[in-house]
This record gives structure tokens, C-alpha cells and sequence, in this order.
């Protein structure tokens, strides 16, 4: 069941792929897959190209798939080690919900940060005080990891 | 894995026929678990359908519907048998015919050939037709599919024989020809590129059915329990009308399948269906808190399971095939055999519940049973498990070891093509934007020259700052991006 319903999403990405993301298999190993969005213009993260990495339980889509950039990213959601505190991937994943959307979803958390459930304590309450700061620090890590 | 993309059936296969709408219906008919064809289809409360097995599988890890995160329960879930049947047919048989009839240039001219055909050549038979379809319509027409109406060789049957060579010459001038397989014709491009090979694939979608053409009266005695019941129940059958209908039908399609339409409506008649006392009882939920290994094993041997593994994967066994069975027995309307269940229950173990001996899992029990034999040294376990999941390409992102770097100089031509496409599709959408916006501003300056009065002038002018505002924030962003 997994294995069909992940070949049927990847087949679906290839036919109709999500505006500014694209994902697939590492090799051959279809429950292993990365992915790539690229910086929303309207964000700092815009000219940035950020990696993820996917990995789908044998369950799936019963459970959430794991999905942690492995591009570093100055993000209040978004740990160092590429976590991201998204509801969606936890308490809030369903079966209907598809690579494509979760990428999407992945895309509007980086145009607007989720300061009020913070992965990065340090980082939300710099977003909430001092948002230039951010934003300048923001664009000093996408030049510097993902240009 | 080119080739097993290609085998998928997707909605999007009819966007190139000449009815892309279809898409919508192949879509809707889908289960938004598995992103297949709902297969025994059942209902919450929420009105919302799934299949059977997948929904009660998810709600064994989670207590919400999928769709709209409505509470739910597995003893919420209704049978819907009316969607189940309309899938059946969909699938089985009108699907691949819509595929192959309403691809470009070839629906019309078939159809084209068999009207004028019919219409110039034998009124007598279309008359007599005509009388008949009204009649038989609506029984008819979903029992052989829309798509019957496009007769071929079966059709030619009831013309003189001279009408047979002028179809078939008629065809071959015009750059057409009957397929050797299935007898229906097609242009020769299409037969040669395609066609042939799925009819060798699936010779029995190809067969054509014959029209009912015999008298008034017996079609008309016959109109409700027609076809399907014939071949459903032979012993309804004796009768002198429909036996001339058995043979026929029978003549025609040799290989029918299991027959789907009314099923649903017979089951409500005759009723034994729901309440036969042969029907098997649901199988009830594990107490696992209390449940002993031994109480476990012999309610799995009850079920004629196997008992070996350890209490987790006992328990995971009699899980799965609980969920095999109620959705089975209790929600379809043609409910498989145990055997059957059996078989997909050792499919799933392969993949799901490691350490079932079989001579095609030697891999994973070997595995489990060397990780046994050590399980006072952890660390020895560990390695082998990190073996493992080497083994089966699996790295751990997310432990401490993992090197960003390595695994980026690993995966560099991934990226690279990861990178390409989406640059690609983002590119695609901002050239859609910017048509979009220069169309608006020449539809704009056609509208000044038209009327040059101050009025419109005034209009155009601050739109056109907007769309020069748009233009500007369009070109920075797209150089951003370069």
C-alpha cells in the first residue's frame, strides 16, 4: 500500500509539479526522497535554493512522512538540525494530505513564521522585538548557505 | 521504475481525449487515502467515502476523519454499495473503452461510419432498433456501456454480407483498419503505436457486445431482470425468453466477469445476503492490556493463523487481519475467501511485521533472530541494526554523526535536478503572470484608441501605473531570482 501510494504522488509531482518546489527519490530507495523549494520572493529567504530531506514510514500515509531541511536555516520553526515544528507533519497529519501540499505548507511557513509555537525560542523573540534584525540575519544565512 | 510509473492508472490520462472533464469523474471516484479507485467503499458520517480496509486502518492509529478531522469511529463506518458498484463498473469495463474510443480522431469517424452505415444501408434493421432501444434504454445502455453504441463487427452481423467489404474498404482508403484482436476499427498510426498492445494486454476490455435484437415482446418481458441476472442466477434462466438472450450474451463475451450491475439491488431482494447465517460474524478488537500471550495464540489459531513471533508481532498479526476481515466480510458486498485474506495478510507481514520464517524473508528473519540472540549486548544490536539500515539506504538525518557536507557532495547531481525543475516551474509561472499583465495593457491601449474621450483617458491612466507598478515588482523579482 505504501509503496503504491508513494510511486502514485511521485508520478502525480512529475505531471503536475507545485510552483517552486520539486521533490524525488534518492536512487532507488523510494521511501527516501529530497526535495528543493526555493526562497519565497516575499520573504528574506528569497534568491535561496533550501534541500530537504524526506523519508516515508512503512506506514505511510497512515503516519506523517519525516521531513527536516538539510539546508541550514535562520527560521523560528526551523531548528539546527533541520526540524521543522509544523502541525501538519505531527498531531495534525492526514492520509489525504500529499508531499506536494505538505511542500506547500513548508513554502507558507517560510513567507510567515509561526512565532507563538517556536522550535527556536531565541530566534521567534527576535522576530516578535526586533523584525529588521531578523530579516537582515534571515538574508545573511540564505547568502551564506543557500546561494 | 520508468516503466512503473507508466502502468498507473491516472485521472490525467484523459486530458489529451477529446472529453478532459472525464478527469473529474476518475478523480472523484478515488479513494483519498490511497489516491486509488475506492475499492469496497464505506461512509462516515461526515460524508466522506474511503476504502474499507484503508480507513479502518487509519483510524486504528488515529480517531479522526481524514478529510475533515471530524471525530471518528470504526463503528461509524456504513457500506456503500451503491459507489462500490458504480466503481466496479467504471473500472473493469467502461474506463479503458472511454480511453480508447474518445482518443483525438478516432471516436468520430467510428462513429460517423457505423451511422451512416446503418442509416443508408439497412432501415429495416435501424427501424426495428429504434423501436426495441426504447424499451430497453435504460437497461441496456449501462450493461454494455455507453460506448457499445460505437458497434463494429458484432454490428455488421445484421447487415447483408456486401456491407461488410465496402465498410472495410471504405476504411482502408481512408487510412484505417480493423485490429486483428478485437475487431474494431481504427486509424492505422493509433492501431500500430498503441492499440495492438493493450489489446494483446487486455483482450478482455476489447470484447464488443451485441445489441439485443430480437423481438419486441421478449425484450420487453425482460427488460428488468436482463442480462445480469442471467448470467448471476443460470437458474432463472430456464425460461423460453431469456435463454435466447443467455445464449447470446454468452456467445459474445465467453470470459464475463463476475457481473456487478444490480448486485446491489438483488442483495436488497433477496436479502439473504445480509442475514445469511453463513455469513461470517465481524471479529472483535484486541484487549491488549489484558490479553495473555497464550489467550492471544489461541484465538490466532482459531482464526487457523500462525503463532509464531514474539507477543508484538502476535498482536500486530491478529490486528491486520481483523482490519482483512471486517472489511472484507462485513462491509463488501462480494466478500473473497479466507484464503484469500491469508495470502495478503503474509504479503503484509513481508514488508510490516518482520520475523515471519518464509524462505522469501530470509533476509529480515535472519536479521531478527541474530538481533535476539544479542540482546544482552545493545550495543552489538545497535550496529547491526545500523547495518541494516544501511543496507536498505536508510540514513539517520537526525543523529549527531551525520555529515551535511558528505551527504551534499553524495547527492550533487540530484540537486542539481532538483534545482533545475524548480527554477523551470517557477520560471513558467512568472511568464504566465507577465503574458497576463502585457495582454491586459494592450487590451487597455486598443480601448484608448477607441475612445479618446477624457473619461476613459483618466481610467487608463491609473490603471497603467498599476500594471507599470506590477511590471516593476515583477521584473525585480524574476532578476532576484536569476
Amino acid at each position: 500500500m505504501s509503496l503504491k501510494r508513494i510511486t502514485k504522488e511521485l508520478n502525480d509531482l512529475g505531471r503536475d509539479p507545485p510552483t517552486s518546489c520539486s521533490a524525488g527519490p534518492v536512487g532507488d530507495d523510494l521511501y527516501h526522497w529530497q526535495a528543493s523549494i526555493m526562497g519565497p520572493p516575499d520573504s528574506p529567504y528569497a534568491g535561496g535554493v533550501f534541500f530537504l530531506s524526506i523519508h516515508f514510514p512503512t506506514d505511510y500515509p497512515f503516519k506523517p512522512p519525516k521531513i527536516s531541511f538539510t539546508t541550514k536555516i535562520y527560521h523560528p520553526n526551523i531548528n539546527a538540525n533541520g526540524n521543522i515544528c509544523l502541525d501538519i507533519l505531527k498531531d495534525q497529519w492526514s492520509p489525504a494530505l500529499t508531499i506536494s501540499k505538505v511542500l506547500l505548507s513548508i513554502c507558507s511557513l517560510l513567507t510567515d513564521a509561526n512565532p507563538d509555537d517556536p522550535l527556536v525560542p531565541e530566534i521567534a523573540h527576535i522576530y516578535k522585538t526586533d523584525r529588521a534584525k531578523y530579516e537582515a540575519t534571515a538574508k545573511e544565512w540564505t547568502k551564506k548557505y543557500a546561494v | 521504475m520508468e516503466k512503473k510509473l507508466q502502468k498507473l492508472k491516472d485521472p490525467s490520462d484523459f486530458v489529451q481525449t477529446n472529453v478532459p472533464e472525464i478527469k473529474d469523474l476518475d478523480s472523484l471516484l478515488r479513494c483519498h487515502i490511497c489516491k486509488d479507485f475506492l475499492s469496497i467503499p464505506v461512509l462516515t458520517p461526515c460524508s466522506h467515502s474511503f476504502c474499507s480496509l484503508c480507513i479502518r486502518q487509519y483510524l486504528n492509529v488515529s480517531g479522526n476523519c481524514p478529510l475533515c478531522l471530524n471525530e471518528l469511529q470504526e463503528s461509524m463506518l456504513r457500506s456503500e454499495f451503491l459507489l462500490g458498484e458504480l466503481v466496479n463498473c467504471y473500472t473493469k469495463k467502461v474506463r479503458q473503452k472511454l480511453l480508447d474510443n474518445l482518443m483525438p480522431g478516432n471516436d468520430d469517424t467510428i462513429l460517423k461510419n457505423n451511422i451512416i452505415d446503418l442509416d443508408s444501408q439497412s432501415p429495416q434493421y435501424i427501424t426495428k432498433k429504434r423501436k426495441t432501444s426504447a424499451l430497453v434504454n435504460n437497461n441496456s445502455y449501462p450493461k454494455n456501456g455507453i460506448l457499445s453504441m460505437f458497434k463494429t463487427k458484432k454490428e455488421h452481423k445484421f447487415l447483408p454480407s456486401n456491407n461488410l467489404g465496402d465498410i472495410n474498404n471504405k476504411d482502408i482508403t481512408s487510412g484505417k483498419s480493423q485490429c486483428p484482436i478485437c475487431s474494431v476499427v481504427y486509424p492505422i498510426d493509433y492501431l500500430q503505436t498503441t492499440h495492438i498492445d493493450e489489446c494483446l494486454l487486455h483482450p478482455k476490455m476489447k470484447t464488443t457486445r451485441e445489441i439485443i435484437e430480437d423481438d419486441k415482446e421478449e425484450v420487453k418481458t425482460n427488460t428488468f431482470f436482463k442480462d445480469d441476472d442471467v448470467t448471476i442466477d443460470k437458474a432463472k434462466s430456464n425460461g423460453p425468453t431469456s435463454n435466447v438472450i443467455a445464449t447470446s450474451q454468452n456467445e459474445t463475451t465467453p470470459n464475463v466477469e463476475t457481473p456487478f450491475l444490480n448486485k446491489y439491488l438483488d442483495s436488497a431482494i433477496t436479502t439473504t445476503c445480509l442475514n445469511d447465517q453463513n455469513r461470517k460474524k465481524k471479529l472483535g478488537k484486541l484487549d491488549v492490556l489484558n490479553i495473555s500471550t497464550a489467550a492471544l495464540k489461541s484465538k490466532l489459531l482459531d482464526l487457523k493463523l500462525p503463532t509464531h513471533g514474539s507477543r508484538q508481532q502476535l498482536i500486530n498479526r491478529y490486528n491486520y487481519y481483523e482490519l482483512l476481515w471486517n472489511s472484507n466480510y462485513i462491509d463488501s458486498l462480494q466478500p473473497t475467501t479466507e484464503q484469500d485474506l491469508k495470502m495478503k495478510l503474509l504479503n503484509w507481514e513481508k514488508t510490516h511485521n518482520l520475523g515471519v520464517g518464509d524462505g522469501n524473508n530470509n533476509h529480515s528473519s535472519v536479521t531478527m533472530s541474530t538481533n535476539n540472540s544479542n540482546n544482552s549486548i545493545p550495543t552489538h544490536e545497535h550496529s547491526i541494526f545500523s547495518i541494516l539500515q544501511n543496507k536498505r539506504g536508510i540514513i539517520d538525518i537526525k543523529s549527531k554523526k551525520f555529515s551535511r557536507k558528505d551527504w551534499a557532495i553524495k547527492n550533487a547531481t540530484a540537486y542539481r535536478e532538483l534545482i533545475k525543475e524548480a527554477k523551470s516551474s517557477m520560471l513558467t509561472a512568472n511568464e504566465k503572470r507577465r503574458e497576463a499583465v502585457s495582454e491586459l495593457n494592450e487590451e487597455r491601449s486598443e480601448l484608448k484608441g477607441k475612445y479618446p474621450n477624457a473619461q476613459v483617458n483618466l481610467l487608463c491612466k491609473n490603471n497603467k501605473n498599476d500594471t507599470h507598478q506590477e511590471l516593476e515588482h515583477l521584473l525585480s523579482s524574476s532578476e532576484e531570482e536569476e
